[in-house]
């Protein structure tokens, strides 16, 4: 999972929450990058559109970013569902194997933090990301994009200009004439 | 030749005036036109999502759920018994410390800031809930401070209903009650890092039912 965070917070609301960022589990201590994954996730749930929410698994979308988030079974001191999230980016391949990593990777991650997903809840995973958008072009294309269309619209505005000023209109043509007494 | 001239006058020194009212009001204006926008912080299973339910929609959430990201919730305008309430979109933001930069994003745009904290493990003495208040503190404070117009600040205590002193108080021990609560030493701290007690208004209370829960928010925005 080179390029997924997962998260879960402690059941016991006191411990620290886990983390697990491109493969690694972050310590307790580690408040910078700690602070950064939660930022991540957070900048895609508080700005991104949910494309899919049944049964308590949700997909959030932010440009070419999503959380997933899905309940664990186990539920927390206070009797709340406790859910795990997953970030990652949608990308160009195939939605089937991008949603079967997710759900892989949020079951090894439960697993970790001694905790289970119902396999119908790891399956409306993949459901829901199979429904996942098509990553929007890259903004950098975008911008070419538009420089492309300008540079066509002024050689085109050029071009109408020049035309317009060299073709001959009556009076010059009269007094270029040899013809001319 | 004069009236014109009069007139001008009139409608300058009118103009100015209206002018200078809206310059020196224009935050109470830009509220009242967006409503106040409110932060609602505190650590886990203080009851923030509860709250920040209570007031983007009127009711309590059902069925609760730890709030692992921050998450978007709508402001409305609504009434509270005498109460006109008009309230900004805001965030819901998770307890964790390893949220602080959503919790002073939020508090940064904030025109009421509402800590919350769990007043029934502050009276029996939990020590982690303090450590926790304290680190909280010393952020909340140091984002306040950096403000050029300062937020209104309050110290909400939740859970109250489960400390039986608070479910058995009479109306007349409720003075006594929150003396005992502000003579806490983690609550004195708190008053010492965000600006001394006449930045700080305390609201004690539950939201265990829709009713308490309205009662408490009426008790914050009277004290406004």
């Amino acid at each position: 999972m080179p390029d997924l965070v997962f998260k879960a917070q402690a059941l016991d609301n006191r411990s620290p929450d886990h983390y697990r960022v491109r493969g690694e589990d972050l310590a307790p201590g580690d408040a910078t990058r700690r602070q950064k994954a939660a930022s991540l996730l957070s900048s895609v749930t508080k700005a991104g559109g949910r494309v899919f929410d049944q049964d308590g698994v949700r997909l959030t979308v932010h440009g070419d970013r999503f959380v997933v988030s899905v309940p664990s079974a186990e539920r927390d001191v206070a009797g709340r569902v406790a859910p795990i999230l997953c970030h990652g980016k949608l990308g160009a391949g195939r939605r089937a194997e991008l949603g079967a990593r997710v759900a892989e990777g949020l079951d090894a991650f439960a697993q970790h933090v001694g905790r289970s997903i119902d396999p119908a809840k790891a399956e409306l995973v993949r459901r829901a990301m199979a429904t996942a958008p098509g990553a929007p072009p890259a903004r950098r294309f975008g911008r070419l994009l538009w420089l492309g269309a300008l540079a066509v619209a002024l050689v085109l505005a050029l071009s109408s200009l020049w035309s317009w000023r060299s073709e001959p209109t009556p009076s010059s043509a009269s007094s270029s004439d040899p013809n001319r007494p | 030749m004069v009236w014109p001239i009069l007139i001008a006058a009139a409608a300058a020194l009118v103009l100015g005036g209206a002018a200078t009212v809206v310059v020196l009001n224009w935050d109470s204006i830009v509220t009242a036109w967006r409503g106040k926008r409110v932060a609602v912080l505190g650590a886990r299973e203080v009851g923030k999502t509860c709250l920040v339910k209570f007031l983007s929609t009127g009711s309590i959430p059902e069925n609760y759920e730890q709030t692992t990201s921050a998450e978007k919730a709508s402001g409305r305008r609504f009434s509270l018994k005498d109460l006109d309430l008009k309230i900004d979109d805001t965030l819901d933001v998770p307890g964790d410390s390893s949220h602080y930069a959503d919790w002073k994003e939020v508090a940064d745009r904030a025109d009421l800031v509402l800590y919350l904290l769990r007043a029934d493990r502050l009276f029996a003495g939990d020590a982690e809930v303090e450590e926790r208040i304290r680190d909280d503190v010393r952020h909340i404070g140091s984002w306040l401070r950096a403000r050029t117009k300062r937020p209104r600040f309050f110290v909400v205590g939740t859970h109250c209903d489960l400390d039986p002193a608070f479910a058995n108080l009479t109306r007349d021990k409720v003075g006594d009650y929150y003396d005992r609560y502000r003579k806490l030493p983690v609550v004195a701290e708190l008053v010492s890092h965000c600006g001394g007690a006449k930045h700080v208004t305390f609201v004690l209370g539950s939201m265990v039912t829709e009713q308490v829960a309205e009662a408490l928010v009426y008790d914050i925005f009277r004290k406004l």
